[in-house]
C-alpha cells in the first residue's frame, strides 16, 4: 500500500530527502509539540492566512477536506521540507515551503500539535435557522 | 477641576467666532493689491509655473474681500443654462468637493431652478475619487449617467483612479472639471482632459457658452453609447460667469445606436423559431430596458437562458424558469447576446476599440496581453462565435422581438409553451440541487470565530430576501458567497468587480449606488473589506450626511489579505520563513475600530462582532436601519476569506 507522502511527491524523490528529514525527526521525537506555542506560530508564520485561524475556512480548509498532510506529524513536516528542497522556484501550489532555517523542527512540531486540535465542528444544515430559510426560498416560485 | 484644566475649556460659540474674525481681519489687511500671476523664469530659460501670490493663497484660505458690486452683475449666469441642460438630461446627482474653478456652476446647482439644488442635486464628496466612483456605482446600477466635479487638474488627479476603474467597467458618467486660468497657475492647463484621455471615451474644452451646451449633451450621448464609458467636459470658468443673455438650452437628440438590420433580425428571430432547444446567452447590457427585452425575446422563443448576473449588473434575472441549464443542454440554436459563445453572437464594441483614438500618449493601458476580456479584469474571457455582429444587443432586441411576433405560427406557440414548461421544471430544480450543495459546503466553519465570511452572507439573505436590495460591493476577495445562496434578479442586483481590480472602489460606488436606491425605495449592501475602506472612509460622512440607505458590513480581517498571501508565498518559495509577511501586507498594531470611524463621520453602527452568534441580530438592526432611510455599519471581524 502506498503511504500518505508518496502521493505528495514524484516517486524516487522521497527516498532519499526523507531520509535527512527524518534524521532530523528523530532528533525532535524526545518532546511532543507544543500546541499553546504551535498556535503563536500558526499566527506568527500566518498559517492562518490560507487554511483560517481553525481550519475551517480559507482558501484551504483542512479540516473538513480531511487533509493528508495533517495526518500525522511525520507526514506534515515531510511535506512542508520536501517542498523546499524539491520545488523551491515553481511549486506545484501556493503553499509557502519551510526549510529548517526558516521553521525549526521543534516549531513545525508545535505547529502540527496546535492543527492537531482542528476538528470539524460545523452545526448540521437542518439545525441552521438560515440555512433553512434560503433553501425555503430556494424552492419558492419567481417573481418578477 | 484644576485651573489648568479649565484653561483648556473650548471656547463658546462668541468666543469662537470673534477670534476668527479677528484673524481674519488681519488677513484681509496683509491681502495685496490683485497682480496677475507672472510665470517665472527657470535659470535654464523654461517658463516654470509660478508660486501662488499671497493674494491668492488668501483667497484659498477664504480671507480674501469680495469686490464692492453695486448690484447683481449677471442677470442670467450661463451657469444657469449648464444646470438647465443637466435638468433636461435627467441627471440626479452631481458629485464633488468645492474648488474655485467651478464655483459659478456649483452656485447655479444649489440655488438655479424651483426647487433648487434638485435634479440635480448637489451631493458633497470628501475626495474626488469618491465622487467618481459614486458615479461609477450610480452608472452601474442605473445604467445611465450622474455626474461628478472635479476641480482644474487637481481634481482631475485626484478622479484619475476612480475614472480607471469607471472606464474599465464600461460605465457611463460624466464628469465636468472647472478651469480657471487666472488662478493658481499649477491648478489649471492648456489640455486638462490629457491628464484622463487614456482611459475617458470622450471630452470637451469648448471655448464659448453655446459650445459648452452642446458638449454636456454630447458628453452624455457618448457615455450611453456603446461602448459607454466615462466621459468629461472641461468648462472655462468664464463661460460659468458670463451673461447668456437670450441663449437657451438646446434640445437633446437621443444617440442613435446602431443594432442587427431588419433582414439580419429576421433571420435571427427564424432561427430561433427554428431551432427544437434554441439558447439565448445573455451577458451584460446597457439598461434595464435591454434586460426587459432579453426577457421578452427569451419568454417569446422558449429558449433557456445563462446570466451574466452573478457577474455584474444588467442581465438575465437569475431565478427566471428559463434561467439555467434547461431541460436539455443539446442546444441547436444559441443567441448571443453581449456574450457567447455562440451560432450568433451580437457584441457591441467594448472600450478597448477606442485605444486607437483615445491613447495619443501610448501609455497602452489594458493592451499589454492580446487576452485582455472585455468588461474589465475578471470579466468573462472572450467568447467564440460561428457568426458575430458587431452592433449593440440591446438596440438589435426591439427589432429581432418584433420579427418574432410576426413569424411565430400558433403550433410553434404551443410548442414553446410546452418546452418552457419543460425548462422551468428542470431549471427549478437544477438550482435548488445547487443550493443544496452550498449550504452543505458553507456550513463550514459555521461556528468559527472570527466569523466566516460566508456566515455574513448567509445570515442576511433572510432578512432581505423579500426587499428591494443592491449588492454593490465587490465580492471577490470576501469569497462571493452571494453568487451560489442569494438570487441575483434585477438589474442591478450585483454590481460586479472594480474594474480594474484597484483598491478604494468599494464604499464610494456603494456611495453612488445608495443615491441610485434612494429616491427608489431600495437599499444597498455593502460587504466592506478593511483594506478598501481605507482609501477614502470620507465617504461614510457623504453617506450619513445625505442620508443614504447603505448597509456597510465589515469584512475585516485586519489585512491587505491577498497580499500578505502573495508575501507569504515569495518569502516561502525564498526559503525565508513566512513570519515577516505580516510587515506592509497587515492593519495591527493597532487594529482600526471601524465603529469608530463610522461614529466619528456621523454614522450609527456597532461592532466589532467577533463572536458569530452575535452577527444575526446585528444585521437585524442594520436592516431596520438603511430601511428607514439611513446608513448603518457594522464592524465584523472575520476569518481571512
Amino acid at each position: 500500500m502506498k503511504g500518505l507522502r508518496s502521493l505528495l511527491v514524484p516517486p524516487g524523490v522521497l527516498a532519499g530527502a526523507a531520509s535527512l528529514v527524518l534524521v532530523s525527526l528523530v532528533a525532535a521525537q524526545d518532546r511532543a509539540g507544543d500546541a499553546v506555542r504551535g498556535e503563536q506560530l500558526y499566527y506568527d508564520h500566518g498559517c492562518y492566512g490560507c487554511h483560517g485561524y481553525n481550519g475551517e475556512t480559507g482558501a484551504r480548509d483542512l479540516v473538513a477536506t480531511g487533509s493528508p498532510i495533517i495526518a500525522d506529524e511525520e507526514t506534515f513536516i515531510t511535506f512542508l521540507r520536501l517542498r523546499a528542497d524539491q520545488a523551491p522556484l515553481l511549486p506545484s501550489t501556493r503553499m509557502p515551503n519551510y526549510p529548517e532555517s526558516a521553521l525549526s523542527d521543534v516549531g513545525a512540531r508545535d505547529i502540527f500539535a496546535f492543527v492537531a486540535t482542528f476538528e470539524l465542528d460545523a452545526p448540521d444544515v437542518e439545525d441552521i435557522p438560515a440555512f433553512r430559510a434560503i433553501l425555503d426560498s430556494a424552492s419558492r416560485a419567481y417573481e418578477p | 477641576m484644576t485651573k489648568e484644566t479649565d484653561q483648556r475649556l473650548p471656547l463658546d460659540r462668541r468666543g469662537f467666532l470673534k477670534g476668527a474674525a479677528t484673524g481674519a481681519a488681519a488677513m484681509v489687511v496683509s491681502v495685496p493689491s490683485a497682480d496677475a500671476q507672472a510665470p517665472s523664469r527657470a535659470p535654464n530659460g523654461t517658463v516654470a509655473a509660478a508660486a501662488p501670490t499671497a493674494e491668492q493663497l488668501a483667497r484659498d484660505a477664504g480671507n480674501v474681500r469680495p469686490p464692492a458690486v453695486a448690484g447683481r452683475a449677471v442677470k442670467r449666469p450661463g451657469s444657469d443654462l449648464m444646470t438647465q441642460v443637466l435638468k433636461d438630461l435627467g441627471v440626479e446627482y452631481v458629485a464633488g468637493n468645492p474648488g474655485s474653478s467651478f464655483e459659478g456652476l456649483q452656485e447655479s446647482i444649489v440655488n438655479y431652478g424651483d426647487p433648487p439644488n434638485a435634479m440635480p442635486e448637489f451631493i458633497t464628496a470628501l475626495h474626488e475619487e469618491t465622487s467618481v466612483d459614486m458615479a461609477n456605482g450610480y452608472g452601474k446600477a442605473e445604467g445611465r449617467p450622474m455626474c461628478a466635479i472635479l476641480h482644474g487638474t487637481i481634481g482631475i488627479q485626484h478622479a484619475s483612479m476612480a475614472t480607471y476603474q469607471a472606464f474599465y467597467s464600461g460605465t457611463p458618467l460624466v464628469m465636468l472639471a472647472g478651469r480657471d486660468d487666472g488662478f493658481i497657475q499649477a491648478h489649471t492647463a492648456n489640455d486638462m482632459a490629457a491628464l484622463v484621455r487614456s482611459y475617458t471615451k470622450w471630452d470637451a474644452q469648448p471655448t464659448t457658452l453655446s459650445g459648452c451646451l452642446d458638449a454636456l449633451q454630447e458628453a452624455y450621448r457618448q457615455a450611453i453609447t456603446p461602448p459607454t464609458g466615462p466621459t468629461l467636459v472641461v468648462i472655462d470658468m468664464e463661460l460659468q460667469k458670463e451673461e447668456a443673455g437670450d441663449l437657451v438650452a438646446p434640445a437633446y437628440r437621443p444617440p442613435a445606436i446602431a443594432g442587427v438590420d431588419a433582414t439580419t433580425a429576421r433571420e435571427i428571430a427564424q432561427a430561433l423559431l427554428d431551432a427544437e432547444n434554441p439558447r439565448i446567452a445573455v451577458g451584460r447590457l446597457r439598461t434595464p430596458e435591454g434586460v426587459r427585452r432579453a426577457v421578452e425575446l427569451a419568454e417569446l422563443v422558449g429558449a433557456s437562458t445563462s446570466t451574466a448576473a452573478l457577474q455584474g449588473p444588467m442581465s438575465f434575472p437569475q431565478r427566471h424558469p428559463l434561467c439555467g441549464p434547461g431541460a436539455s443542454t443539446a442546444y441547436d440554436f444559441t443567441l448571443g447576446l453581449e456574450t457567447g459563445p455562440a451560432d450568433i453572437g451580437i457584441v457591441g464594441p467594448g472600450v478597448d476599440t477606442l485605444s486607437g483614438t483615445r491613447d495619443a500618449m501610448q501609455v497602452g493601458f489594458g493592451g499589454l496581453r492580446g487576452n485582455a476580456p472585455a468588461g474589465g479584469i475578471g470579466a468573462p474571457a472572450a467568447a467564440t462565435f460561428t457568426t458575430r455582429f458587431d452592433v449593440d444587443a440591446e438596440a438589435s432586441l426591439p427589432l429581432i422581438v418584433d420579427e418574432v411576433q410576426r413569424l411565430v405560427t400558433r403550433a410553434e406557440r404551443r410548442t414553446i409553451e410546452e418546452r418552457s414548461a419543460r425548462h422551468a421544471a428542470a431549471n427549478r430544480e437544477a438550482y435548488v440541487a445547487s443550493v443544496r450543495q452550498a449550504v452543505e459546503d458553507k456550513r463550514i466553519g459555521w461556528d468559527a470565530s472570527p466569523v466566516s465570511t460566508a456566515r455574513i452572507y448567509a445570515e442576511l439573505w433572510p432578512l432581505i430576501i423579500n426587499e428591494d436590495w443592491c449588492l454593490a460591493s465587490p465580492s471577490n476577495f470576501s469569497g462571493g458567497h452571494h453568487r451560489e445562496l442569494w438570487e441575483h434578479n434585477r438589474p442591478y442586483s450585483y454590481l460586479g468587480g472594480q474594474g480594474a481590480a484597484g483598491m478604494g472602489y468599494g464604499a464610494g460606488a456603494c456611495g453612488g449606488a445608495a443615491l441610485a436606491a434612494k429616491r427608489r425605495g431600495r437599499f444597498v449592501v455593502n460587504v466592506q473589506t478593511d483594506g478598501d475602506m481605507n482609501y477614502t472612509p470620507g465617504v461614510l460622512w457623504t453617506a450619513a450626511h445625505h442620508r443614504l440607505p447603505m448597509l456597510t458590513i465589515m469584512h475585516n480581517n485586519r489585512a491587505w489579505h491577498q497580499e500578505l498571501m502573495f508575501l507569504e508565498f515569495m518569502a516561502g518559495i525564498r526559503g525565508r520563513g513566512t513570519d515577516r509577511a505580516h510587515i506592509g501586507t497587515t492593519l495591527r498594531d493597532p487594529f482600526i475600530d471601524y465603529k469608530k470611524m463610522a461614529e466619528a463621520y456621523g454614522m450609527a453602527g456597532e461592532g466589532p462582532i467577533s463572536d458569530p452568534r452575535e452577527l444575526r441580530a446585528a444585521l437585524e438592526r442594520g436592516v431596520a436601519t438603511v430601511k428607514r432611510g439611513e446608513p448603518y455599519m457594522i464592524d465584523v471581524i472575520t476569518q481571512p476569506r
